[in-house]
């Protein structure tokens, strides 16, 4: 007889079968961490790699038939293995256009591999702010769990199992109880070398009481060469302690033929404040997620895209929100912009506890598709389990509005104009949540640049 | 006697508001309660409703003749109990005119009268429609839902006509209404003023006083009535402000 | 409904009471004693030979059931819907049962109706209020009970106009060419598992059909009862609309108490051709079982209509509160120019029911337009997801979709879930998607209060408001039934 109070349905383990391409690709990777593990002097480290390997030997990579894939296809990516080779010789001419026209401390970290000679000089932060190469982290064995908190979850993603087997480098940041980190921390993410695998692993710590703006920005130094292609595989965990604020902005504008996959793993404490915000504008694929676990009272989040895709490029972004306690707020605003045979896709869910009564989550997902072969596609997911909430979600697709057009004709501004100016605010409002106005700037002059360019 | 207050208490998340609050309202009296933000009056409203959000620790409240206290708020409504609400709530798809003739249907039951059906209730709403010069419309939209701050006081007005209530309670129902909405709600409160019906208006300005012209005034104060007078006490505080009656009940 | 309990003196009546008495909830919960054949429980090839043989089908017909039974046994049942229960044993059900009519004393299949309803059948339906004897009815009944049509009333005055109103089964025999031009031409048989599973071992089912520029003056409906224990009920239904008719058809569907689950698995076909429209509204009210949900209906349904010609309309209402589990999708491919499908839905579970259920709407033809309104109320522990599709194809230049997706939650132990699935391939299109959660304010509870209604008035008074977008869609007197359904269904819920 059928019971429902049974959950055991669908454990048995699944014998999956592997097309010639994908077991090749699968192999190779694997091969890579058998490299990396070669070279390794710390234990822990080569067995989490291990592990991890296991693991991705079994599920593989993911097809379209997954529900969280079936939007983001991968055949083209795996079809290019990528390379871990050691880094090449970069100047600091090489990545000077790139770096903030704001004060910031600069970070930068070149196919993966932290860089203390383009970054600036550490030894001078405020007292309470700390700063790491992950892989100087890693050379002591006991601190191998410093840079992996959330494990499990990390390996429930499939780029994230493949992150742990490749785990080589990234920064370790953290700001101490009551410290506020007034200048911004700028992190350049450098593609350098084709056909080159940049995987990085960041662990951010807020304690108590801190305040940190983070910028992170994700760039090909041989973006003009069509052919350029790099993979970029980034793992974060930031943890926000109890009443901490933390603003982070991620831009992405890797080049043309380039591969992105972030999975940003967050835990909010009581109390805290959290701001982030994603602007993707590069890569052949891309996908930018966001696993947020509101743990605590009264926390704030507010999660924003702002997405241009023209040509070919798959653009995918991506919200995971959980109010787990009382009177949780949370905001999202995403917005894609599409053109040529651009496809977008937003997936977001925001997903109410039992005991998180009097949460107010807020999810919009706005999308302009400026062309007849580009395409959108949308899943705004809500999963409630508390009564007393204040849940929303909205979707809207569509062209400019022929009002709004016209209304600017008839001030005397020609319709190209016109439809850029719209097009052009359309894609910037979600960029009103960046409280300081020179990372804002910076933020809008990149997507201007793209979407005139 | 009406209404009747003894030393009413009382307390919301365990922050006392009431301290002791005394008033006596005989049939047909006008009370205006004003006070400076904070002083307790929305609280002393509510709690006549009887709004459970309120705890009340000390203290009688006997409405003709029988303990208020003691009953549940559609009871008190059935009784003849009204509150203007100061922030009146909206129900989506639920038509104003289902909800008040359900609502004055219930009361009916209470006085031992039969029920109203759609036809006779049309017929008494067009009445009080045409009392209160109010629009016909009011009565086809679902309850408050998209209603202007003033639309929503001119419903809970017309429905304080349909209810005949034996005590009216209005919640700063003057607040955040232009002087043309003013106006309307103090035309429809005197067109309802009569030798049966009390009123109780709660208020922070004295705007709406000038329209209705109440025969008791107090002023509430931390809890406390602190000073009570004729309408001429509302030109005293228009002059002087809250703080010179404030510091002489302090002095004292 | 008509009072039960007027008939007390019967004896199976008198379990109808001791029934309702044990289980207030669901006041169709009786099982009627009649005569049935019944086949043993199993499923195999042998099984679906018997089902045509019995039906007495032409060899198209069994085809169709063989090819359909093959392909199923290579699928895995589905479990991605948002419902947690085992998988099911499809050996444990029979899968085919009728009542045996009093006049030949034998199973005669479709014959039945021609030969007069077995009395107790009769008294079922009449004890539900389905209008199966009552020839002043306003609306034409198809009354099927387990594995076939009983009775179907009003043929002769439709067959005037030449509307076609028959049981699945009959249209096999008096209409092969019809029913064989658009048997899975909207639903095939390898669409999904349980389409697959219904193909093969289709039990019975209505057949309607309304020729061109005919509009048909009365409501059309179908009853469905599932009677003996551990049987599915595999119904097969096929509405064609030709050109430029009209059609608004009923179903309701109800079942005994029983401490096991019973399986309901149908199929529901609709063409809609050139400027014909079709309203097809369900009210949904299988047992959901005890109070854990344990022995209710399990609905598995395929619904889908195709708007196959220019200026086409398709339009699904649903009142869902019944099944321990519903997994039910009605959609609309809205294939012709300037063709229209609608979805109203509301949804109620309570206890530990689970509903997973929604609507694909796919935009192919110039200026479809769809709108969705679905309102979800979840009460007790049960949970309640809407899931739904929304795709525009490239060749749908100027589609639009309006989606509307309320949820209400009723106490703090049940969940509320909407899964939108949104794919836009054309830039022309416009789409609107919004989705909202709520519950019953105190404020507003108070409010209602403080003008003199009782808190259970106000409450129901709250949810119809919050359902009266969908119910307006309803013919009236569904409408109501809808409204007492719900106020039955939350008894208890809040307090």
């Amino acid at each position: 007889m059928t019971t429902l109070s049974s959950s055991t349905w669908g454990n048995k383990p699944l014998a999956k079968k592997f097309a010639p391409v994908v077991k090749a690709a699968m192999e190779h990777y694997a091969q890579l961490t058998d490299d990396l593990n070669k070279i390794t002097e710390n234990p822990g480290l080569a067995s989490l790699r291990e592990t991890a390997k296991q693991q991705f030997l079994l599920q593989g990579f993911p097809t379209r038939r997954d529900e969280d894939w079936g939007y983001t296809k991968l055949t083209d990516f795996i079809q290019k293995p990528f390379r871990l080779e050691a880094g090449i010789h970069v100047t600091h001419n090489d990545i000077e256009a790139y770096l903030p026209d704001y004060p910031a401390v600069r970070i930068v970290m070149v196919d993966g591999w932290f860089s203390e000679s383009l970054s600036d000089d550490l030894s001078g932060l405020p007292k309470g702010v700390t700063i790491e190469s992950v892989c100087d982290v890693l050379e002591t064995p006991e601190l191998t769990d410093r840079v992996t908190h959330q494990e499990k979850q990390i390996e429930d993603e499939p780029f994230g199992v493949l992150n742990t087997m490749l785990l080589n480098d990234g920064y370790y940041l953290q700001v101490s109880r009551n410290v506020s980190m007034e200048m911004p921390i700028f992190v350049l993410h450098v593609q350098a070398q084709d056909h080159q695998v940049s995987n990085v692993r960041n662990r951010v710590l807020l304690e108590e009481n801190a305040e940190l703006t983070l910028v992170e920005s994700f760039v090909s130094l041989n973006a003009s060469e069509s052919e350029f292609s790099g993979f970029t595989n980034v793992v974060t965990e930031i943890e926000v302690g109890q009443a901490a604020r933390c603003k982070q902005v991620v831009l992405q504008a890797l080049a043309p033929r380039s591969y992105y996959f972030n999975n940003q793993f967050i835990e909010q404490a009581e109390n805290s404040v959290l701001n982030t915000l994603y602007a993707g504008i590069g890569g052949q694929t891309s996908r930018h997620q966001n696993h947020l676990k509101m743990n605590g009272k009264n926390i704030e989040s507010s999660q924003n895209s702002a997405c241009y895709a023209e040509d070919s490029q798959i653009m995918d972004s991506r919200t995971y929100t959980e109010h787990n306690e009382f009177n949780g707020v949370s905001r999202q605003l995403h917005k894609y912009v599409l053109s040529g045979q651009a496809v977008g896709v937003f997936d977001g869910m925001i997903k109410v506890a039992q005991a998180a009564q009097k949460t107010d989550g807020q999810m919009d997902n706005k999308n302009l598709l400026l062309s007849d072969s580009a395409q959108m596609d949308t899943k705004p997911k809500l999963e409630i389990y508390a009564d007393d909430v204040k849940c929303s979600h909205g979707s809207a697709t569509g062209q400019i509005n022929r009002d709004q057009i016209f209304y600017l004709q008839a001030r005397g501004i020609r319709k190209p104009q016109a439809i850029r100016m719209i097009t052009e605010a359309f894609l910037l409002e979600p960029l009103e949540t960046v409280s300081q106005p020179a990372i804002r700037d910076w933020l809008a002059g990149a997507l201007s640049q793209k979407l005139n360019g | 006697m009406l209404l009747k207050v003894e030393n009413l208490q009382a307390q919301i998340d365990e922050k006392q508001i009431l301290k002791g609050l005394n008033i006596e309202v005989k049939p047909g009296e006008v009370h205006a309660i004003m006070g400076p933000n904070g002083s307790g009056k929305s609280t002393f409203a509510n709690v006549l409703a009887g709004r459970d959000d309120y705890e009340v620790t000390e203290g009688n409240v006997e409405f003709d003749g029988e303990d208020l206290l003691e009953m549940d708020p559609e009871e008190r409504a059935r009784k003849g109990v009204f509150l203007a609400f100061q922030y009146p709530v909206e129900i989506p798809g639920v038509s104003n005119k289902l909800f008040m003739q359900t609502a004055v249907n219930a009361v009916r039951e209470e006085k031992g009268l039969p029920a109203l059906d759609m036809f006779d209730f049309d017929e008494y709403a067009q009445a009080k429609i045409d009392l209160l010069g109010m629009s016909a419309d009011l009565l086809e939209r679902s309850v408050n839902v998209g209603f202007s701050g003033g639309e929503k006081k001119r419903n809970d007005i017309f429905q304080m006509a349909l209810l005949e209530p034996k005590l009216c309670i209005l919640d700063e129902t003057d607040s955040g209404l232009d002087i043309d909405a003013l106006r309307v709600v103090a035309n429809g409160v005197n067109a309802l003023r009569s030798e049966a019906r009390s009123f109780i208006v709660v208020t922070h300005y004295q705007r709406l006083l000038d329209y209705i012209k109440p025969d008791h005034v107090h002023v509430l104060f931390n809890g406390k009535i602190v000073k009570s007078g004729g309408f001429e006490l509302v030109h005293e505080l228009e002059e002087n402000g809250y703080d010179n009656i404030i510091q002489q009940y302090l002095g004292e | 409904m008509s009072e039960v309990q007027n008939n007390a003196e019967l004896t199976q009546y008198q379990e109808i009471n001791d029934l309702l008495s044990k289980n207030k909830h669901y006041k169709e919960g009786f099982v009627t004693t009649a005569n049935v054949e019944t086949f043993e429980k199993g499923l195999n090839e042998t099984v679906v030979r018997a089902i045509s043989a019995k039906k007495n089908e032409p060899q198209w017909m069994l085809d169709f059931r063989l090819k359909a039974f093959e392909h199923w046994k290579s699928l895995e049942e589905p479990h991605w819907a948002k419902a947690v229960y085992e998988p099911l044993d499809y050996q444990d059900y029979s899968y085919y049962s009728a009542p045996e009519c009093s006049a030949c004393g034998d199973a005669c299949g479709t014959e039945a109706q021609q030969e007069g309803i077995d009395p107790e059948v009769a008294k079922a339906f009449a004890a539900l209020g389905v209008p199966i004897e009552d020839e002043n009815s306003n609306v034409a009944v198809d009354a099927i009970f387990d594995s076939i049509s009983v009775s179907t009333t009003k043929r002769e005055e439709l067959a005037k106009l030449g509307i076609i109103f028959c049981s699945f089964s009959e249209a096999v025999q008096d209409y092969p060419e019809l029913v064989q031009k658009y048997l899975g031409t909207v639903v095939p048989y390898h669409d999904n598992y349980f389409a697959a599973l219904n193909s093969a071992v289709a039990s019975d089912g209505t057949f309607v059909y309304i020729p061109e520029g005919v509009r048909s003056p009365i409501d059309l409906s179908t009853y469905f009862r599932i009677n003996e224990a551990k049987t599915g009920q595999f119904e097969r239904t096929i509405l064609i609309a030709d050109k430029g008719s009209y059609v608004s058809y009923l179903e309701g569907c109800s079942a005994p108490v029983r401490d096991t689950y019973q399986l309901h698995a149908a199929v529901v076909e609709v063409i809609v051709h050139e400027d014909a429209e079709v309203k097809y509204s369900t009210v949904q009210n299988w047992y959901p079982g005890d109070e854990d949900c344990e022995g209710g209906i399990l609905n598995f349904v395929t619904k889908r209509g195709i708007c196959e010609g220019k200026n086409s309309k398709l339009s699904w209402t649903q009142a869902e509160t019944g099944s321990a589990i519903t997994w039910k999708y009605p959609s609309c491919v809205l294939k012709g120019d300037n063709s229209i499908g609608e979805f109203y839905s509301v949804a109620l579970t309570n206890r530990r029911q689970q509903a997973d259920t929604g609507t694909k709407m796919i935009h192919i033809g110039k200026n479809t337009r769809s709108t969705i309104i679905s309102k979800g109320l979840s009460a007790g522990k049960s949970d309640n997801t809407y899931r739904g599709m929304v795709k525009i194809t490239p060749t749908a230049e100027g589609a639009r979709n309006f989606t509307q997706c309320d949820s209400m939650l009723i106490g703090d132990q049940c969940g509320a879930h909407t899964f939108p699935y949104i794919e836009v391939e054309n830039s022309t299109a416009q789409i609107e998607h919004e989705a909202t959660t709520s519950r019953i304010g105190e404020d507003q509870l108070f409010y209602c209060q403080q003008r003199g209604i009782s808190e259970q008035d106000a409450i129901s008074m709250i949810v119809n408001g919050f359902c009266k977008e969908v119910f307006s869609e309803l013919p009236l007197e569904f409408a109501q039934e809808a409204e007492e359904l719900l106020a039955i269904s939350l008894e208890g819920s809040v307090g």
